[in-house]
């Protein structure tokens, strides 16, 4: 099957005047089609700039090298025209803030029917129905008056909303999300969880899901990749990822992040250390100095991620077999 | 039993918002006692942050009692208010906003000094202010360097040292975590957890993120509106929630683990009522599934409903104890 | 912050231009004059209204009443500069402290004090300068303070603005929780960050107040003979043009060169300042 996605050796780099910063550093990805995919990863992870590199919304200083393939169609980061056509038509997007996301000045009713007319051509009319349509498919309730209102008459969680419903509405093959819930209300945050969740069940649509929360993979995704410092450094079914952790960032991530079912008592698990600055590049493992197992070898050596049947990938020279309870 | 550190009665805020007023806050009460931790939750409109400005005397209050070590500090005038300060102390959500981009981390540290004359001379201050920072965990050397130039968890902790540079007895933070990467954030937990016991300091710990509250908070305020909805300690709180809100709270919370069985409490897609706007009655009325007509009509008061429990809520006997 | 901001200044070729030519113009006025043998007021009958030439060391020629050009201009520079200087010097202290002030404090206070600058705005201010000058009778001292006074109304405008967005930013609260006199606050925290606006103002401030005194040199009003700002012998220039062009042309050169680089340097300065300027 030809993936919905496919990136070989993404590289995206930045010019700043303090010298080049390498926020993706040599990624490897695919999504196959209807499958749900959640990108894990804390800042410097790079998780954010590799979409933007895939929708080609880079930064002016930023380039990006290797070979992006949607739907089987290589995408040049040259050619405006094409990036066009794919982003909204076949690539939907989600960021992570409504607020600065939604034209103010336009009602949600324009946006949606800008976005149907200019890539399915539509007359006025049946891009009008068709986002009363959408905005219903999203859960908004009396659609038919919301599509005139502006985007400040509506609330953060139904801002985001009309966000998926604009991501959706020329029925795309891949829908991006970058923190679609970081910025909602836990409440809201549950709301539209169930929003994806009822999308998932459509077998027709892919979703990458970035985010740096676990318990939201956990509710929606299939398949997780955990990144650090520019790479993958793991890859696996989200069930898989919980149960058996393999790289020691996955693993201490996992633990770091307090849960409501879990002990009260005594200090939380911590990460040693910090995340790395995008400029530099260690030799060995990013992570080799933050890593409670780090050996010599992981300091001279830097692991390449290696698949280890399943589904599964890690990019670790000792990777862990334990079970987590 | 001596009299708590902190004692809150019945504490309003209100904003004027285009020549309507938005009563930020309603009715607050609780205690706090020395050492303890209070944590406070609630979304966004709850009125946690105006909590933490109000207690440090950084809003106006409209009306009601904020007793510290027993006399009204609202009562106090501006001098004798200015001297309190040296015992609360704040931290907020976001490090890099909360510190003087013009000022060396350093400076920034040692200005509470200055400003309470607690170190003589200049030698004396660096070296507290170095004392401090091996405290939070931070190398002396970066005394001369720029906010810009740390990491957010980096400067989170200067922060944290220039609020407990004089060893205040209260520690309000304004979700100190929020703004940090997750492995950072375990990080500052465990930070302020170590100061807190080190210098016996209460804390107001306020998040969105129920998770952290219940590891470091021993008693909790949930918060919907600007009104108390549920004040309890963190077990009778986090094992056994009386109010819906809280449970729906708790049960939106995604869990990090697969096949996680989704309980209970579903609110009703209604979104949360804008502030200037309250409803009557109940202010969670509009959203709680277990609502009657009483709810609509009645303010419900914080009743006990059981040991370090208290619940507003007109239904908490005939509900259902989340599990 | 200021870093970058040095180093997207370096990269606007005419700002970097116009310093160097500041600066040039800057050595030539402090010992430019040392060089030439001539005095400022001394009169050389044997060369009167004589063009520039090098043989009698006359470089920039002489005026109607043989005095040297050279000299007077550079002393005219000189002139020009410090009044330019010392009058935004004075703007600067006074409007970013009112500004600050009124910024910090608000409420009524703000509004009776912005009310007193929207006042003082509206009245005709070369009017009132032209009066002090008359009544002073070309005191220099005054001319600095009268021509000061009226720059810092902009000044305060732009500083209240910047301490207005200032005063909700969290270390400000960060201060007054932490117990800190709204003295303190104002110095410590308003006026450095404040700095940005002021320095760009405040350098765009120097060739108005420069050009201010020109105006009243022109009118008679302005440095009393026999010292002369540019500003004087630009207008000592116009009444000859005909018979000597180079009266005119090089203190009006001069005059034009200062104006010109500080606007330059103060363009460059705003732009580099620009938190949203990009790479």
């Amino acid at each position: 099957m030809t993936p919905v996605l496919h990136i070989e050796n993404l590289h995206v780099r930045f010019a700043t005047p303090d010298g080049v910063i390498e926020a993706v550093r040599g990624v490897d990805f695919s999504v196959a089609p209807g499958e749900f995919v959640g990108i894990v990863g804390e800042s410097g992870s790079g998780k954010s700039q590799m979409l933007l590199a895939v929708l080609g919304l880079l930064a002016r200083n930023g380039t990006t090298t290797g070979r992006v393939r949607v739907e089987g169609v290589e995408l040049s980061q040259d050619n405006e025209d094409a990036l066009n056509r794919v982003r909204g038509a076949r690539i939907g997007t989600i960021f992570q803030d409504p607020m600065t996301s939604l034209t103010p000045h336009m009602t949600i009713g324009k946006q949606l029917a800008e976005v149907l007319e200019v890539h399915h051509g539509l007359t006025h009319a049946e891009a009008r129905l068709r986002s009363i349509a959408m905005l219903e498919r999203v859960h908004i309730g009396a659609a038919q008056t919301r599509i005139d209102q502006y985007p400040h008459q509506l609330s953060g969680g139904m801002r985001q909303r009309v966000m998926v419903a604009m991501a959706l509405a020329c029925g795309p093959a891949l829908v991006v999300a970058d923190e679609p819930t970081t910025a909602l209300d836990v409440t809201i945050q549950a709301q539209i969880l169930a929003l994806f969740r009822d999308l998932r069940r459509d077998s027709q649509l892919a979703m990458v899901l970035i985010t740096h929360d676990f318990g939201v993979v956990a509710d929606v995704c299939d398949r997780v990749a955990v990144m650090y410092a520019g790479r993958i450094v793991e890859a696996a079914a989200t069930r898989d990822i919980f149960r058996t952790p393999r790289h020691p960032y996955t693993e201490g991530l996992l633990a770091a992040a307090p849960r409501l079912d879990d002990e009260v008592t005594g200090p939380m698990r911590t990460i040693a250390g910090q995340p790395p600055s995008g400029y530099v590049d260690v030799p060995g493992c990013s992570f080799a100095e933050r890593c409670p197992w780090a050996s010599d070898r992981c300091r001279r050596e830097r692991p390449r991620l290696l698949e280890s049947g399943g589904g599964r990938s890690v990019a670790c020279h000792h990777p862990l077999t334990e079970v987590r309870a | 039993m001596s009299a708590p550190l902190l004692a809150v009665h019945a504490l309003n805020v209100s904003y004027d918002v285009d020549r309507r007023k938005l009563r930020a806050l309603t009715d607050i009460s609780f205690d706090l006692d020395g050492g303890e931790t209070l944590g406070v939750v609630g979304e966004s409109g709850c009125g946690k942050s105006t909590l933490a400005r109000a207690i440090l005397r950084l809003v106006r209050v409209a009306s009601g009692r904020i007793d510290w070590q027993g006399s009204d500090w609202l009562q106090h005038d501006p001098r004798a208010l200015r001297l309190l300060r040296r015992n609360v102390q704040i931290v907020f959500q976001d490090p890099f906003a909360s510190l003087d981009p013009r000022m060396t981390v350093g400076a920034a540290i040692a200005e509470p000094l200055e400003i309470f004359r607690s170190e003589r001379t200049l030698a004396e201050r660096e070296r507290e202010v170095a004392r401090t920072l091996e405290r939070v965990g931070l190398g002396a050397a970066l005394m001369n360097r720029y906010p810009h130039e740390l990491s957010g968890g980096q400067c989170q902790r200067a922060a944290i040292a220039r609020a407990i540079i004089l060893e205040p007895r209260l520690l309000v933070c304004d979700e100190p975590v929020s703004a940090l990467d997750v492995s950072i954030q375990a990080q500052i937990v465990n930070l302020l957890r170590e100061l807190q016991m080190e210098l016996g300091m209460s804390m107001i710990f306020i998040s969105h993120n129920l998770a952290v509250v219940r590891r470091i908070s021993d008693r909790a305020l949930v918060l919907y509106l600007g009104r108390t909805m549920e004040l309890a300690s963190r077990d009778a709180l986090f094992r056994t929630p009386r109010h819906p809100y809280t449970r729906a709270l708790l049960d939106s919370v995604p869990t990090p683990s697969v096949g996680a069985r989704r309980r209970g409490v579903r609110l009703d897609a209604n979104e949360m009522p804008a502030p200037i706007d309250p409803p009557g009655g109940c202010v969670f009325h509009t959203r709680c599934p277990f609502a009657i007509d009483r709810c609509r009509q009645e303010i419900p008061r914080l009743e006990e409903a059981g040991p370090g429990q208290r619940v507003a809520c007109h239904r908490w006997r005939d509900l259902p104890v989340g599990d | 912050m200021w870093r970058d901001a040095w180093r997207r200044l370096r990269r606007r070729r005419a700002a970097v231009g116009a310093i160097w030519i500041l600066l040039l113009v800057a050595v030539l006025a402090v010992i430019g004059p040392s060089i030439s043998p001539y005095g400022f007021e001394a009169l050389d009958y044997g060369h009167l209204a004589q063009a520039p030439e090098f043989v009698s060391r006359h470089w920039f020629g002489t005026d109607d009443l043989g005095r040297d050009l050279y000299v007077r201009t550079l002393l005219g520079l000189r002139i020009s500069l410090a009044i330019g200087l010392l009058a935004t010097a004075v703007s600067v202290a006074i409007g970013v402290t009112y500004g600050a002030v009124a910024g910090y404090l608000g409420g009524r206070v703000d509004e009776v004090m912005m009310r007193a600058v929207d006042l003082l705005f509206a009245l005709p201010q070369f009017f009132f300068v032209l009066l002090l000058a008359v009544v002073f009778d070309q005191n220099l001292i005054v001319l600095f303070l009268t021509i000061g006074a009226f720059g810092w109304l902009v000044m305060a405008r732009i500083v209240r603005g910047q301490t207005l967005s200032l005063k909700g930013r969290e270390f400000i609260e960060a201060a007054v929780a932490g117990g800190a006199t709204t003295t303190r606050i104002l110095t410590r925290h308003v006026v450095p960050n404040v700095l940005g606006p002021v320095v760009v103002y405040a350098t765009l401030t120097i060739p108005q107040m420069i050009l201010l005194e020109s105006l009243l040199s022109f009118l008679g009003l302005g440095v009393r003979e026999p010292l002369a700002s540019l500003g004087g012998l630009v207008a000592d220039g116009a009444a000859h043009m005909e018979v000597a062009r180079w009266m005119l042309l090089i203190p009006g050169g001069f005059l034009s060169l200062v104006l010109l680089a500080f606007n330059f340097v103060g363009d460059g300065l705003r732009d580099a300042l620009d938190p949203r300027e990009h790479a």
